[in-house]
């Protein structure tokens, strides 16, 4: 996993809970003297073990810890990387782009073998089924990049999870809806 | 420890501060990099299809100077096999009566008799013993005018065509086979000399291969030719160890000085006269030759000769290099 999802992880428990916990997360964590930097990556079982102990300190279920994280990494990314967003004019848009625009982005700056695959189909104003397929299984954290996207343009969204690789299922299906007026 | 208290707060703050600067110097430096090797990218696969254009007009170059001798070479079985034609044109009338009378003979239309009367006489005309003879003669020396024809023809296609991304196991035996049947008008002012071992198959683009051998013996012959009054000689030797295989080209023409040899490697260099040579022969055997990880070394001597000395990696698997 590349460094600026940590990045994220940090940015939030030390935002929400201070440095003191950040640092009790991380050494239980991770090795001794361990600075995240975007670009490099680091072991998948990091941020597992990461997340494990904030849903343990804050009494949430893994699920509900990877969706709010999710939700709060799309404002940090946002802020570290403001053109991405830019370049889409609406949420469908952005939600349409991740695999062909934002994943190519992301492979200009950093070599990540294992980026997800996301396959977006807009099924009608207001409606995109999104297919999820990653090695890591972290469809729970794409349900919360979705709500934070939504909540940079301002609109609701819903997501039904209607098929998950946690499950057995080869891919996740998730039907996105939103405000196609203003999304 | 409740945050405020926390000492290191604005130690951390620096530092990751300085961390986030760090991070977008690296990722518009990176950014610059990826666009470059892009850039890189892109001009690298337009040289290679410009080194595919330069190595088909080197062909086509050399095919016009093959063409005076291929056509000889065609025109020696064309002229037999058009003259036996011709004579077997002369006997079909009466091979045609042959068949007509046994025609008539098996629908019952003439008895026994008439026939032996018919082809009694049929043969007081013809001479059917002659033609019998004459006639297997005639189409054997056909049949193998034909495939001379035919295997000049295969050999100048092979030279030819524009398959240079084929790759496949092969015997490079056969390739210069093909080459020396290809330039068979033009060395025969040369005496040839071949020493081959069995060689082992090896993956390779055969096509590029057969451009080696005919640029390095057309170069030979050339140097032969400008040695009056000595008796041109091609050695050529193809053997093999565990590792490779090597092919040596040696003649006993002209050779080349020092600054000659230091050039002949450099696209569009030539000593041949304005509208002889394109220059890119022997770029194109170093070329051919490093695609197949292989080496070329050259040892000349100004009066003496010159040994062309290639040598080859045997290769089982397809490598990404060969492309």
């Amino acid at each position: 996993m590349k460094g600026i999802i940590f990045r994220g992880l940090e940015a939030l428990v030390i935002e929400k809970c201070g440095m003191a916990a950040w640092d009790d997360l991380l050494e239980k964590n991770a090795p001794d003297g361990r600075v995240y930097i975007s670009a490099q990556s680091y072991p998948d079982e990091e941020i597992i073990g990461l997340a494990q102990d904030v849903a343990t300190a804050l009494s949430m279920t893994m699920p509900e810890v990877l969706k709010a994280f999710g939700e709060y990494l799309f404002g940090h990314l946002n802020r570290s990387h403001p053109t991405v967003a830019k370049g889409f004019n609406s949420f469908a848009e952005l939600i349409m782009g991740i695999d062909k625009v934002i994943h190519v982005e992301v492979a200009k700056l950093y070599h990540e073998p294992n980026l997800p695959e996301i396959e977006s189909k807009l099924i009608e104003d207001g409606f995109i089924l999104m297919h999820y397929r990653s090695k890591r299984q972290l469809c729970m954290c794409a349900e919360g990049l979705i709500y934070g996207a939504a909540s940079h343009y301002g609109i609701d969204v819903s997501l039904n999870h209607v098929e998950c690789m946690h499950d057995g299922c080869d891919k996740c299906v998730i039907e996105v809806k939103y405000e196609a007026l203003n999304g | 420890m409740a945050e405020d208290d926390y000492n290191y707060k604005k130690a951390y703050l620096r530092e990751k501060a300085a961390r986030d600067q760090l991070e977008v110097l690296l990722e518009d430096k990176t950014r610059k990099l990826f666009c470059t090797n892009q850039e890189l990218k892109e001009k690298l696969s337009m040289l290679k299809s410009q080194q595919v254009t330069i190595m088909q007009t080197d062909k086509m170059a050399t095919l016009g100077t093959l063409s005076a001798g291929v056509a000889h070479e065609i025109n020696n079985p064309l002229a037999y096999v058009m003259s036996n034609v011709e004579s077997i044109k002369y006997f079909k009338p009466t091979l045609h009566s042959l068949m007509q009378i046994s025609k008539q003979f098996i629908d019952k239309s003439i008895s026994a008799s008439e026939l032996e009367a018919q082809l009694v006489k049929l043969d007081q005309e013809t001479n059917i013993d002659f033609i019998l003879e004459d006639l297997d003669e005639l189409l054997g020396d056909t049949h193998e005018g034909l495939q001379r024809i035919a295997a000049i023809v295969n050999n100048l296609l092979n030279f030819a065509r524009p398959k240079n991304n084929l790759l496949a196991m092969a015997d490079i035996t056969e390739s210069l086979n093909g080459a020396i049947k290809l330039l068979a008008n033009q060395l025969k002012s040369c005496q040839v000399e071949c020493d081959y071992e069995e060689l082992p198959l090896s993956y390779c683009n055969l096509s590029a291969i057969n451009q080696v051998f005919v640029n390095i013996l057309l170069n030979a012959k050339y140097a032969c030719d400008l040695v009056d009054g000595k008796q041109g000689r091609i050695v050529i030797k193809l053997f093999s160890d565990e590792k490779n295989i090597y092919i040596e080209i040696a003649d006993n023409g002209c050779g080349m000085d020092e600054q000659t040899k230091s050039h002949i490697f450099e696209p569009f260099y030539t000593t041949k006269p304005v509208g002889k040579g394109t220059g890119m022969g022997m770029a194109i055997v170093y070329n051919v030759l490093k695609e197949h990880n292989g080496s070329i070394e050259v040892e000349s001597e100004l009066g003496e000769g010159t040994l062309m000395r290639c040598t080859m990696p045997i290769t089982l698997m397809p490598e990404s290099s060969l492309n």
